[in-house]
Formats: C-alpha cells, structure tokens, sequence
C-alpha cells in the first residue's frame, strides 16, 4: 500500500517540484517499485483527462446536441407500442400470446430488480464514511470570545485564548494535530466562565483533530458533549459518520435519528446513506 | 469539401452544426442498429457519443485516417463499440454496409473507450470531495497556477496551495480506488 506521504512525493515528482536528492530516491524507488509505478500512471492519468479541456468541450456540445433532439427520439416511441398492441390484437389466439408476453415481461421485471438490487447493495461502510466526511481548512474559533468584563484578569485570560486558538489553528493547518490537540485541550482548560457557545465550538473541533488522530471513540465522545444548539446537528451528524467506521448498527441508529429529524441540516443525506447501507 | 472533411473538419473543431448534422444523418440508423440488438434509446446515445469522441481524440492526436465513407466508418465504429458493450457474437446486421476494423484500429476504439469510463469515473469521485477540494482541483487540472490559486482560494502562500491541492487529490485517489469501476478499468 502506498503512504500518504508517497502520495504526495508523487504528486511533487509529476508536477516538477520534486528536486536533487530526493528527486533521485523517487526515481531509484520508481525503477524498482512496480506498485509505485502504477500509482504514479493513476495519479498522471486523473491529471491528463480532467484536464483536457478540449474534449470536455466536446462531450459538451454532444451532450447539448443529444438533449436539443430527444424529442424525437422520444415521439417515435408511442407510434411503435401501437403497432405492436394492434399486431398482437389481429392475431388468433392473440388473448393466449398477450398474456405470455405479459408474464414475460414481468419475470424479466423480476429479475431485473433482483439484479438491481443485488448491484446497488453492499456499499460498504467504510467507503460511506470517506464519501461524506469532510473537514474545515481551518478552526475557526479564537474570534467568539464574548466576555465584556475589562478587568486586569480577564483580559489577561482572553489574550491567553487568543494565542492557543491561533496556536491550535496554525497546528491544524499544517497537519501537526497532536500539537492542535494540545492547544485546544488548553482552551478548554481556560475556557471555564465563557458561554457555552464557545464550548460547542471547542468540543466539536476537538472531535474533528481527534479524527485526524484516528482516535475514533475519543472523537465521539467530544461530539457527544456538545450541549450547545448552533453545534448540535454537526455534532450529530459526525458523530454518526464516525459509527461508520466502527459499529454500523449503531451508525444506522444514528443516521435513522438524523434522517427523521425535520430542520436537520443532513436529513436527506443521511437518509440517502440508510438507503445504500441496507 | 468531400463529406467526409466536412464532418471530420466539423468533429475536429467542436462545431455543434456540424454534430447535429451528424446526428440527424446517422443517429436513427444508430438507434435502429442497437435496439435491434438488445438495446435501448440510452445505449445508443451512448455509443453516438462514444464514437464521435473516440474519433475526436484521433483527430486531436492526427492519427486518423479513413478509406471509406464516413458513413460507414462511423457505423463501423458504433457496431464495434455496441459489440464490446454487449460482447456478443452474434448480431442481426442491418442492410447498413459494414467494413471490418484493423486489429489496431479496433484497439485505438477500445483505448477511446476506456478513457471515456475513467474520465466518467474520476468526475463523479471528484464531485463527491467538498466544494473547497473540488474548486482547488478544478483550477489545478485548467493549469492554473499554484500562485494564482492561492490567490483564488484566498490561501496565506503558493505553498499552502500546494498543500491543499496534495491533500484533495490524495483523497479523490482513495475514493476512485475505493470504487469497484477502479478494478474493472484495470487502474
């Protein structure tokens, strides 16, 4: 299996950034490494056909083409059912026919929502879960701190919010997590007389790192301390993304809940992975 | 200017007069052909498309060169497409003439082909990122760059550009590979 951090060497070797010795690792590894090799085609090949422009273009004006002259398509089509009741009508025995085209046509029904189904099930949990879960750029948060109280004291404690919001943000930016955890952990230490509003904000991106640990039942935890309406439906809705990976019967719980939730922000969504999950 | 400049002309410079014509000439035959054999409407639009794209990126590459009509090398090349859909045999021809396709000719389909099922695979993977990873990619795949999505993107540095564009594609590769078309197309 190739690392993360191959995947990015690659992407630095295919858009030339990769330089001198490390440049020279890549190419060594690259001589010898068939999975290597394969990773770098995918990662070329997504490059050259998602950027060729011109043939987008053109499946465009096809695809505009096509739509422009459905209608013709589609005005040929009652004129051949016609024919086709009025054939089996002038035909002796035409009741007998016409009912075993009938169970034909249903038994090839039959199979085909058998096969349908059979198609559309298995979608597996896991891949659920890297579909929908996503993560902020940045932690948003060091800017809600609401106390109005000017003392010596506080003001002393707002600048000391202030740093490790920006020291949890500036961490989590640049992918070093267990030094965001660190901060926000801080936070949460100082953060004991502001409004509980702060406290969602805290707990929910303190879920969020805790996902980018890997630390899953911790992550959950956090996402389920969040008291705090405006985070709420976030909460619940990672939370029940995150089950994905661990107990999908629980995950479906979870999902069931939010997708018969009305005002829910991931309602239909969560419903649309109940759908694929059973 | 011979018919068959007329459309390869057409196809090559994306002239949407030329592709109607085109359609209006050729797709009833299509439709006719692939509902005969076991298809429907859908499929045969399929194939229309397929096919014109497969000669567009011909053209593009100036490896194309055609002995006949293009009435019949078109209808050859839908008749070849719906066979390797359908992998069947035996078809009902039609009274259409049909010339047989060189091995390499035959091959050069297949590739255009398969490009068209990755490109339609890498496309819906990348609409499922969020909107952020799909906005960095988009302005990365146009050759936009890294400075100028910096800029766009409202990030601090080229380099944290950079970054974002690593870390999305990283993810689009996962869920292309996490999709069972990623084994079939040989990824």
């Amino acid at each position: 299996m190739i690392s993360e951090q191959l995947q990015f060497q690659i992407q630095a070797y295919l858009d030339g950034s990769l330089l001198g010795a490390e440049l020279e690792a890549f190419q060594k590894q690259l001589a010898t490494n068939e999975a290597l090799r394969q990773e770098v085609e995918l990662f070329r090949e997504m490059d050259d056909l998602l950027g060729e422009t011109d043939v987008i273009d053109f499946k465009k004006t096809i695809g505009e083409v096509l739509q422009a002259n459905q209608s013709d398509a589609k005005s040929t089509e009652p004129a051949k059912t016609t024919a086709t009741i009025r054939q089996l009508n002038a035909q002796p025995n035409s009741r007998r026919k016409f009912l075993s085209i009938a169970a034909g046509i249903a038994l090839v029904g039959l199979v085909g929502t058998v096969l349908f189904l059979n198609n559309n099930k298995g979608v597996s949990a896991e891949s659920l879960y890297s579909a929908n879960m996503s993560f902020p750029d940045e932690l948003a948060g060091g800017s809600g701190l609401r106390s109005t109280n000017d003392s010596d004291t506080l003001a002393g404690k707002t600048q000391a919010l202030k740093i490790a919001w920006a020291t949890a943000n500036e961490a989590y930016q640049s992918q070093q997590f267990e030094t965001a955890l660190a901060a926000i952990n801080q936070i949460e230490q100082l953060d004991t007389e502001f409004e509980s509003e702060i406290q969602g904000n805290l707990l929910f991106k303190k879920g969020l790192i805790l996902l980018k640990l890997n630390r899953m039942e911790a992550a959950i935890a956090a996402f389920e301390a969040v008291k705090d309406g405006a985070y709420i439906p976030n909460a619940q809705w990672k939370r029940a993304l995150v089950l994905l990976k661990i107990d999908v019967n629980q995950a479906k719980i979870a999902l069931g809940e939010i997708a018969s939730t009305s005002q829910h922000p991931e309602q239909k969504q969560a419903a649309i992975i109940l759908q694929q999950l059973n | 200017m011979s018919a068959n400049n007329k459309y390869l002309n057409g196809i090559k410079q994306n002239d949407h007069k030329i592709i109607n014509e085109i359609y209006q000439q050729f797709f009833p035959a299509i439709r006719n052909f692939v509902e005969r054999n076991s298809g429907k409407t859908e499929d045969a639009q399929d194939v229309f498309q397929d096919a014109l794209l497969s000669i567009f990126r011909r053209l593009k590459d100036n490896n194309l060169e055609i002995q006949h009509t293009f009435n019949t090398y078109f209808f050859t090349v839908c008749k070849n497409l719906w066979y390797k859909k359908t992998k069947k045999a035996d078809f009902n021809v039609t009274s259409i003439e049909v010339v047989p396709l060189s091995d390499k000719e035959d091959g050069l389909i297949t590739d255009a082909i398969t490009k068209s099922d990755k490109y339609t695979l890498f496309t819906s993977k990348l609409a499922q990122l969020g909107k952020d990873c799909q906005k960095v990619l988009n302005l990365y795949f146009t050759k936009t760059s890294f400075k100028e999505i910096a800029a766009t993107m409202n990030y601090a540095s080229e380099e944290y550009a950079r970054r974002r564009k690593y870390l999305c594609k990283n993810e689009l590769v996962k869920l292309v590979k996490a999709d069972v078309r990623h084994k079939e197309l040989a990824l």
